[in-house]
This record gives C-alpha cells, structure tokens and sequence, in this order.
C-alpha cells in the first residue's frame, strides 16, 4: 500500500534527467590548442596547476597540469620535472628525433612512475585531473601521459569507534578507496579476490569498488549486485549509504537487508563466506550483502576468543534484542490489564510507585522513551566536551529528581534504563528495535498482551517476508538449515565449522578439513616423556 | 494482497473476541485483596467478610536510611482492614465498594480465613466463590479461626507491615515443626469433594498482647499498657464433611501428619533414659514415611499404620553416651514409642471421638477393596469408628551430631 503511495509520488515528479554531457573530444596535435580545452574544461579552478616548460636538450614544448592538493608533489618533482628537464636523453645526441614520438619514449625511459598511461580523449586526461593523476601534454603529439601521482592528505588508519574489541584486528577502514581495499586485499591474498571497480554519481564520479572472491561467491548474485548498481544514476554519491538506499531489497523496511562495517576482518570474513562486499570512495563504511538477521548477532570478537563464552554471550545478545524491543510493553501490559501475572513480592514496589504518579503506565513509558531518544541524540551530535552535562541531566534531573518529584515511577525509570542498556548491545538493529519498541508500547497501551502478541506476530511475518538478495533474510533459523546453527545458537568451535553458511557459500560450501580438532598424540605422547630404553642406551 | 491484508485483519480481530472482556486498569484504581475473612452470623444468616486492602503508599519498599523515625515496626499498617456485610459472599465483596474508593481485586489473595461459626455452619456454600470466581488462585492458604476470622485479620505483625504475608510465612515456616497442616484451596476442595475422606485445615487465633509503652507517658507515674492483637497458629481444624467438627492440639496435628506421612521435620522429645525426668533428649525429625494396609477379615476391618521414620540426635542435656548400642537401640523404641502415643492421640479424638476420616482410611480400603467399598461407602461413617488400627513404627535414628558423649559424662 504504502509502496503503491512511493510508486505515485515518484512518477509524478520524474522528469528527464539531464547531466553534464560527457566531453569525448579527441586531443589535437597543438600544446596550446588541448590547453585550452583543458582551461575551458576547467572554467574557474583555483588550484589547477599548469606548468608549462621544455624537455631536454631538445627543447620540446611541453605542460604538466595537475590539481594542487591531490597530487603527492614529491613525486611530481622528481620523476616528472626533473626528469623530463634535466635527465632526460631522448636519443643519440644529433640523430633527428621524430615529434610524434617523443610521447612513447618520454613513457618509456623519462618519466620513473610505475603507473602511467596514455590517454587521447579530453574526458580521460580531465578523469584522470581530478582522479590526482598529473597530466603531460607535449606539442605536437594527440596524446597525453597520465602519470599516477595521487597523493593526498589522508587519515591514518585507526581504530573505528563503531566496532571496538577487546581481542582482534584495531585497523579500521579510512575515506580512501585504494588504502580499503589494500588492507582487505592484506587480510586475502588471493589473485580470485576480485574488486571491481565502477564510477557513480554524475557530478561526484565516485569511485565504487565490488569485492568478492571469484569462486566462492554466487556468480548471479554477483551479477544482481552489478545490475543493480549500473541503475544508480544520481548527482552524488557521498557515503555508502547513498548506495545502500538505492540497491536494498525492503526500501519499506524497518530491519537493514544490507550490512556495514568499518573493520576489515570482518568485511574479509563475509567475502570469505560468499558475500560481497562494496567500497564507496570517500567512507569508511563497507557494504555487506546478502545480509541476514543473525548478522546483527554475530560480532567479530566472538571467533577470535573461546567459543564457550561467545556462546553465551550470544545468547545474551538475543535476550537483549528481545527485551529492548518488548520490556516497556510487557510492563505496561502487566500494569494496567494483567495484574494477577504480577508475582506478589513485586506487586507491593509496583503498586507502591504507581501510588505517586500521576500519569498512565503508558504515558510513562512514552514520556521516558521519548526523553531517552532525547539524551541519546543530544549525547550522539553533542561536542566531547559538552558530553558530560548531558550525562548529568540524564541521571540526575531524569532519573532521581522525576521520580523523587513523583513525576515517574521508580521501576519504569529502571525498565526504561535497562531499555536503553539491552539497545546498545546489537548495535545494528538499534534502530529497528527503537521503532518496534515505540510501535509494542502503543499496542499494549491499548489492549494489553494481545497488542504485544500482535505486535510480534506482525514482526515476525514480516522479517520472514524479508529478502536480501535473494536469501531468506531469518535463515537458517528460517528456512530452517540445521548445519548452519553451528554459528547461530552456537558458536562452534572453528575446526567444527566445516562448511560455509549454506544460503550464502552453497556454491563451494567446503571451507577446511574435518576432523581438525586438537587431541593430545596418542602412541607419541609416552615416546615424548618416557624415552624408550633403547634410545637411552644409545646415548 | 489486499484480500491478504484483509484476512490478516480479520484473524487478529477473531483472537480479540474469544479472549473474554478485559479492560484497562491502572494499579491506582484497584484495591489489592491480600487476605479475606468469612464469618457467619447464624442467627441473623448474614455473612460478614473482612479483607485486609494493601495501602501501597505505607509500604515504603526498605529503603533505609532517611525514613527510620516512622517506618519502625509495625507502627503503621501496610494494610487497612475493612469489613462488609452481605447476604451472600459475593453481595458483600461488592458491598465494599460503598467504602473502598476502589474496586476489590482478588488476585492476590494469599489467605482465606473462614470464622469458628460459619465453619461449624458449612463452609462449601461459602467456598463456591472462591472456585468460580476467575480472580481467586487455587493455592490460597485455607484457614479457620477459633473465634472470629475478622479478629484474626485485624491482628498486627511485628515484622511484616502485611499481616496476610505474616500469615502466608507462619504456615510455611511452622512446616519445620510439622504441628501445622499446610492446607491449600486447592487440597481443602479435593478432600472435601472426596467421597472417601473428610477434609481439616490450620488453625489460626488471635490473642492480645500487652506491650509496654514504657517512659513515653511520664506524666501518669503508670506505666502505660497497650493491648496489641496479635495471631498464632497451631493446631487443625477437623471437619465432617463441610461443618467443623472439632480442634487438634499441636501433638495431635503431628499424629495426624504422621498418619498421612506429611511430617518433613520436627522435633521429638523424649524423656532422658538415665538421669532425672528434667534432662530430656531432643530428636529431630529427617524423614518420615506412611502406608496404610487395610484388611478385611469376616466383615471386620483392620488398618495398619506402617510409619517409617528417620531422625538425627539433636541434644542431649543429660550425661550419658548414646553411641553405644544398647543405647542407641533404647533411643530408637522411645522415639517410636512417641510417635505412636501422638498417632494414638490424633486417632482417639478423630476416629473414636468424632467419627471424622481425615485419614484417609476410606480411600485406603477404597483402593484395596474396590468391590466390598460400593457395599462399605454407605455405612462408612458407622464403619469408620469401628476399625481395628494397629500401628507399626519404625524409628531410626542415624546421626548423633558433631560429639558422641554429653560433655559431663565419665
């Protein structure tokens, strides 16, 4: 229905897109006259650099062009310039040299980048421009060099506050494409790890990179991926998320059928398990896909430690996700319809609380649920420094001073809190569960268990509903593939994690040898502590 | 899809109706039932109820610190205690509206105490209520008052602001004396609509208290004198059929419990077998098991009582050494010797006093004789009193503690 309102809306306002038309003009043979087109190119830009000079000896007209700030000038100075003014020998002093192709050898034996190209199109030399790459136009030749200088400011890898663990890998990603994909490429080396790469957005000409391993990934779900992202046609693309919007299956949904991740471990661990995984130049945000539910469930740290506690702590996380997305509700059903479900002892405290407080038990949770979003947002956008005092008007002016005004009750300032607690701890769903969470409280307001069980029943029909590119998005708990639990209620140890997840590695579901697991050697171990007598004698 | 949207709707609006009316309530507007008083006045056939109604705010949960100089103990009540009258139960527990501002919610109800009168009158019209009504728990604690019910729920407690929760702990608690029956609705029903078998239940009483108000009042020169009521339990409350035939003493009640093999722990004195009669030997209960095995021999029937029980040296205030065996077999028939005298006890008011079957005998023979009970059950209130019991004890005792001798033994 809603889809149906969206479909309306949109075709309404389509209209035809008109971009920028793409410059293929040839180069011409003339310095002066590609200058020009660069110029003209260019219009009013500030930090073109255009450096015009003579090669050699010879004293060939020639330019270099560049963008200040995106090259690595270091470089361009000692390989380009020098070069190509002092070292440079073309020929045999005396031996007439031909114009055209003074470019070839320049490439060849002048110029000591490792990655140069020719480039004979405007549009590429001005792509290559504004990718950092310096530009090496000579008279009298309709091509140019495009030396790869790319050298820009970046920020050092560090770790990422979104996914921090006690045990692991602290490298995060970093807004630039080529340091992301080397440090994925550092974790698989591997000549089948493909990356992609494609340029989106008409007027940002983002680089975005697909990663994946030929192989084990699914060719079609490749392909899809591939399909889908060649449809992107917008002005800018200026975080995955941009990207995310536009290839996702349930755009309606509240639940990501798309991950993200900032560490490259774990962006390694999927691609190794047959996802794919995207690169959007400018973020260091990776897109994960096909997604799943149980994803959100699973965190890095729990396979680097022993599987003992992972597995509990699992299982905490799935209680946690249960109860920041029912617990106001429950108690607001308990306290206005099912009061004979309270135990006794709890009833007292309960009814004591609500004795004082003037509003509705599910006014109270709206209020409190409200407020936590409040701090929460503040707490999220406000400056380090200023931080503390939201911390202080949340615990003291909300928690104590409210309930000792007699404003809330004291037990719902505690549901409320350990709410906001259980939240943080599947972090990718948070945002999901705040809704749910918000939706629950209203039903059960209403018509107490009934609305919860609604409520959950129309949950669960809708993530079972829910497809990420083609994969059941509850699998393996639905469609049920017992195998695969191993990683879902469990955490198996590694050498009994034979196979990849089935829905996603199907293709090559093998992932190591069986029968793997440690145990001490049976007919050595006596060897190794009670030497033989013989060995003993021949000493 | 639309269709499925609709048959969607429909199906949660189905699972609306069959659940029953329910409507929205905040804690605030109801009052919380935690012990209900029946009595009966017979002569003007008025039955009065008291309900002790939970006043949330003097129930401060113990927070300690700030709020010592007026929580003390018991100085204020968590409950108030409010009586009505009605010509049915029902009437009167809606007659309370008139005085509560808020509706009476049964739910947590933890106790039910039925008044000496109405008992001897019957309880089974008063406890039809009590199974019909969907907010009643079936594993309330049934008791009967000497006395009045309501002087039982007007009593304090010195360390519960609660008196129904004091109540709900001193039966659980006097299960470490097995002196008390514990007896719930649930159980009460099932031997009352048992053909075979009579029902009992715990005894409660209020009694006063004097409590010294001590150098508060320095004016008078007296001392001041307040009368608290407080309760006590002990004993059991014996019914034939639905009307309360009678009390059993403590001793009584563990004789009874021995028959039905309920005793869980206790305490056995006996006389010290050297020494004078004032040092005594504590044995403490650790288990105890019953069987009956009924017989009939031309037409007559004979019961016999098998106990085994099981218990542990717990004090010895006279010299002596109880680990040598003579002794130790010596302690052994005594301890039977009591068990059987208080089995003795519970039989001769029960059965020979009041012809009340609160044993069970008649579902024993019930379930050995099957064919002769169709013949039996008609008479068995003139059969009952007549059975031969003979009482077969078998006492052990295991464990002597942390020393063997008395201190001042040689």
């Amino acid at each position: 229905m809603l889809g149906r309102l969206f479909r309306k809306l949109w075709l309404k306002q389509s209209y035809n897109y008109s971009l920028p038309s793409s410059q293929s003009e040839p180069l011409s043979r003339s310095l002066q006259a590609n200058l020009n087109l660069v110029r003209e190119a260019f219009g009013k830009a500030g930090d073109l650099v255009v450096r015009e000079f003579t090669i050699g000896s010879e004293q060939i007209e020639a330019c270099l062009i560049f963008i200040d700030g995106l090259v690595d000038k270091a470089a361009i100075n000692d390989h380009i310039m020098k070069s190509l003014m002092i070292d440079v020998r073309l020929t045999d002093p005396g031996r007439g040299i031909n114009k055209t192709e003074v470019l070839t050898l320049i490439e060849k034996s002048a110029i000591s980048i490792a990655r140069a190209r020719k480039a004979a199109t405007i549009e590429e030399v001005i792509d290559g421009i504004l990718g950092g790459d310096a530009a090496v136009f000579i008279d009298g030749s309709a091509t140019a060099l495009l030396a790869s200088t790319r050298g820009w400011e970046t920020r050092a890898i560090s770790e990422p506050d979104t996914e921090v663990v006690v045990r692991g890998p602290r490298e995060g990603f970093t807004e630039t494409l080529a340091i992301n994909t080397a440090l994925l490429r550092r974790k698989i080396k591997n000549p089948h790890l493909q990356l992609e790469t494609l340029t989106l957005g008409r007027q940002t000409r983002t680089l975005v990179c697909l990663a994946y391993i030929k192989g084990i990934a699914n060719e079609k779900i490749v392909a899809e991926v591939k399909q889908r992202l060649q449809k992107i046609d917008i002005d800018a693309i200026l975080e995955s998320g941009y990207v995310e919007a536009f290839i996702e299956d349930a755009p309606l949904s509240i639940f990501p059928t798309i991950g993200n991740t900032e560490k490259p471990d774990v962006t390694a661990a999927k691609v190794l398990e047959g996802r794919i995984a995207i690169f959007v130049d400018g973020t260091p945000f990776a897109l994960t896909m096909p997604y799943l539910l149980v994803e959100a469930f699973q965190v890095a740290e729990d396979y680097y430690s022993r599987p003992f506690y992972a597995t509990v702590v699992r299982w905490l996380r799935f209680l946690s996700f249960f109860l920041t997305v029912s617990l106001p509700a429950w108690y607001v059903a308990l306290e206005t319809f099912h009061q004979e479900m309270i135990p006794t002892t709890l009833l007292i405290p309960m009814a004591t609380a609500k004795e004082a407080t003037p509003f509705p038990a599910v006014v109270e949770a709206m209020i409190m649920g409200v407020i936590f979003e409040i701090l929460r947002e503040a707490g999220v956008r406000l400056p380090r420094a200023v931080g503390q005092a939201i911390s202080i008007v949340g615990a003291l002016v909300i928690g104590e001073a409210a309930v000792s005004a007699g404003l809330i009750g004291a037990p719902m300032v505690i549901v409320i809190a350990l709410t906001a607690i259980t939240a943080f701890v599947v972090p990718a769903l948070s945002d999901a569960a705040a809704l749910a969470r918000l939706a629950l409280t209203i039903l059960s307001g209403f018509i107490g268990s009934y609305g919860i069980m609604w409520g959950l029943a129309a949950l669960l029909l809708h993530l079972c509903s829910l497809r990420s590119f083609g994969v059941p998005y509850l699998s393996p708990l639905a469609p049920a593939t017992a195998g695969d639990l191993k990683d879902v209620l469990v955490r198996a140890p590694l050498w009994a994690m034979l196979t990849r997840p089935r829905v996603i590695g199907w293709h090559e579901p093998k992932r190591q040898k069986a029968r793997l697991n440690p145990k001490p050697p049976r007919n050595e171990e006596k060897e190794l502590h009670h030497p033989r007598k013989a060995d003993l004698s021949e000493k | 899809m639309s269709k499925k949207i609709c048959l969607l709707l429909i199906f949660f609006l189905i699972t609306l109706i069959p659940s029953g009316c329910w409507n929205s309530r905040e804690l605030d507007t109801l009052s919380f039932v935690m012990a209900l008083g029946i009595d009966k006045d017979e002569a003007e056939n008025k039955i009065t109820l008291t309900a002790q109604i939970l006043k949330p705010a003097e129930v401060k949960a113990p927070t300690g610190g700030g709020m010592s100089g007026m929580g003390g103990s018991g100085s204020t009540k968590g409950v108030w205690v409010a009586t009505r009258t009605g010509k049915t139960v029902f009437d009167a527990l809606r007659n309370f509206t008139f005085e509560a501002d808020r509706k009476l919610f049964l739910s947590f109800t933890r106790v039910v105490v039925i008044g000496e009168e109405a008992a001897r009158a019957g309880v089974a019209p008063l406890m039809d209520i009590l199974q019909r009504d969907h907010e009643f728990r079936r594993n309330i604690w049934v008791l009967v008052a000497k006395g009045k019910a309501k002087d039982v729920l007007e009593a304090e407690h010195d360390q519960e602001k609660i008196p129904a929760r004091a109540i709900e702990k001193l039966i659980k608690v006097s299960a470490a004396n097995s002196m008390v029956p514990m007896v719930n609705l649930k159980d009460f029903l099932a031997m009352m609509a048992g053909k075979s078998r009579d029902p009992f239940a715990a005894a409660i009483e209020a009694f006063e208290k004097r409590i010294d108000e001590g150098d508060k009042d320095q004016e008078g020169g007296e001392k001041k004198e307040k009368r608290v009521k407080r309760v006590k339990t002990g004993g059991t409350a014996v019914f034939k059929k639905d009307r309360l035939a009678g009390w059993l003493d403590n001793t009584e009640t563990r004789g009874l419990l021995w028959i039905l093999g309920k005793v869980r722990s206790g305490i056995i004195v006996i006389p010290a077998p050297e020494g004078s009669r004032e040092q005594e030997i504590s044995l403490e209960i650790i288990r105890a098991e019953s069987k009956l095995k009924p017989k009939i021999e031309d037409g007559k029937i004979y019961m016999t009582i098998e106990i085994k029980e099981e218990g542990n040296l717990g004090e010895q205030m006279a010299p002596g050494d109880p680990a040598k065996p003579e002794k130790f077999k010596l302690l052994e028939e005594k301890q039977a010797k009591v068990i059987e005298r208080e089995v003795r006890a519970a039989l001769e008011k029960a059965q020979q006093e009041w012809g009340v079957d609160v044993f069970g005998f008649g579902e024993a023979v019930h379930q050995a004789y099957p064919k002769e009970w169709e013949i039996l059950k008609k008479r068995w209130d003139e059969e009952f009193p007549m059975v031969e019991v003979e009482i077969k004890v078998e006492a052990k005792l295991s464990r002597l503690g942390l020393i063997t001798k008395h201190v001042m033994s040689e």
